[in-house]
């Protein structure tokens, strides 16, 4: 195998092709215009700091248009997408961890009493709350959960963009929820405390 | 496929759209990108782009953003009044008009391609990216969304007590501290009130449409739609 698909999950998992089906080219600025909210808001969920934002998307298309003559068509693009932004967050959560190695991360203090817009409360709080959530998780959960309850993307095509397989990729959406779920709770439970 | 409970469900929805980047995000990550691979530039997005998402489950994803965008559109086309042209004057920054494609998983965009690399042998090369902002002192990424909600607190009250100005400055302030910070969009919001109670509503108006171009289908959309900046009021005709 390779060393280029044996860093690309989507790519390994597409196996031997068949009957190659006639596939239109895709149009890379297409592709860019179509993908890059996902791809921007799945390298943030997937823990990569806002500063390194703007380098890693750029990364994740460089590689994409790199390999687009390689993409088969056995997965949507937005599939095909993940698997290379995937290894993208992984790399800049390493460089991130050794940075932070030995400093501890700072806590986030959610209270604030701040009176602003209700719903801008609420929103702001739900992303803390999601971020917080997501960067405790497992890599490989925090994966399937980002792509499941986010990106509403089904277990077989999670399946296919993380490289693990269906089974696991059950497992791990579970899991998610499961976490998830306690964290509602956990935050339900501190609400009712803190009313008079 | 979701079996999280309501009240979960709720809580990702609320979230759902604050880590959506702003058109200025995908305008800028272009630049570098067509500068990076060495071509003039990347199209500018057109609703033709959105046929290249896809699969289903995209086409599902961005069927309930095509229905505010297109209920937006509708909108402003009803209320257009004279806008001031944006600072950053970038023809190409339109949003895409999303369109679901029908359910295709293939793709046909007949826009014209960009050049190919060469092909590459079997080793994948190491990308090299410039880094775009090479010496930029990173802020903490972990606890800068207290401080951000902090800071946007105090230009709130400042707008609530009477001193709008204040709130401006603070925003100001913000928006240089916190450029790509997690609350802009409320940041724009705040914005817009304060210039409101300022009587500035050309300005207002400006930062409103900047903001609903940008994001559409934010939650905070409705807010600035019912501002000084959007509704017809007693300060102008």
């Amino acid at each position: 195998m390779d060393s280029a698909s044996a860093d690309d999950p989507a790519l390994m998992h597409f196996g031997p092709r068949a009957a190659a089906p006639a596939m239109e080219p895709v149009d890379f600025s297409a592709l860019y215009h179509a993908h890059f909210a996902f791809v921007w808001r799945s390298l943030r969920r997937l823990g990569v700091p806002g500063p390194s934002l703007d380098d890693a998307a750029q990364e994740v298309f460089i590689t994409a248009h790199r390999r687009l003559d390689r993409f088969e068509g056995r997965s949507t693009l937005k599939t095909w997408l993940f698997g290379i932004l995937l290894n993208t967050a992984r790399h800049h959560r390493r460089t991130l961890a050794r940075r932070r190695e030995g400093e501890g991360l700072p806590e986030i203090v959610a209270d604030t009493d701040w009176s602003g817009p209700l719903e801008s409360i609420a929103r702001a709080q739900a992303l803390e709350a999601l971020h917080r959530f997501l960067e405790g998780l497992d890599d490989g959960v925090r994966e399937c959960f980002v792509l499941s309850e986010l990106e509403q993307l089904t277990a077989p095509e999670v399946a296919a963009a993380t490289g693990a397989n269906l089974h696991t990729v059950h497992s791990r959406i579970r899991s998610g929820r499961q976490q998830f779920e306690q964290m509602v709770a956990r935050r339900r439970a501190r609400e009712a405390w803190r009313r008079p | 496929m979701s079996d999280l409970s309501p009240e979960a469900r709720a809580l990702l929805d609320a979230a759902c759209s604050g880590d959506d980047p702003s058109a200025a995000d995908r305008e800028r990550v272009a630049r570098s990108l067509a500068a990076s691979l060495g071509v003039a530039a990347l199209a500018p997005s057109t609703a033709q782009a959105a046929t290249a998402a896809g699969g289903v489950s995209a086409a599902v994803t961005t069927l309930k953003a095509a229905a505010v965008v297109l209920a937006l559109a509708a909108f402003a086309a009803g209320a257009l009044s004279p806008r001031r042209a944006p600072r950053t004057a970038a023809p190409a920054s339109a949003p895409v008009g999303v369109r679901p494609s029908s359910s295709s998983p293939q793709v046909a965009v007949s826009a014209p391609a960009l050049p190919r690399p060469a092909p590459v042998g079997v080793a994948a090369p190491v990308v090299v990216v410039a880094p775009l902002r090479p010496a930029r002192p990173t802020p903490a990424p972990v606890d800068s969304l207290e401080a951000e909600l902090g800071m946007l607190g105090e230009a709130h009250r400042a707008t609530l007590g009477g001193d709008p100005a204040r709130a401006l400055t603070l925003l100001a302030a913000h928006g240089e501290r916190y450029p790509r910070g997690a609350l802009r969009q409320e940041r724009s919001v705040e914005r817009v009130l304060a210039l409101c109670s300022l009587g500035r509503r050309d300005e207002a108006r400006a930062v409103a449409d900047a903001f609903l171009r940008a994001h559409p289908s934010s939650p905070l959309a409705p807010r600035v739609e019912a501002s000084c900046g959007r509704s017809p009021g007693p300060v102008e005709r």
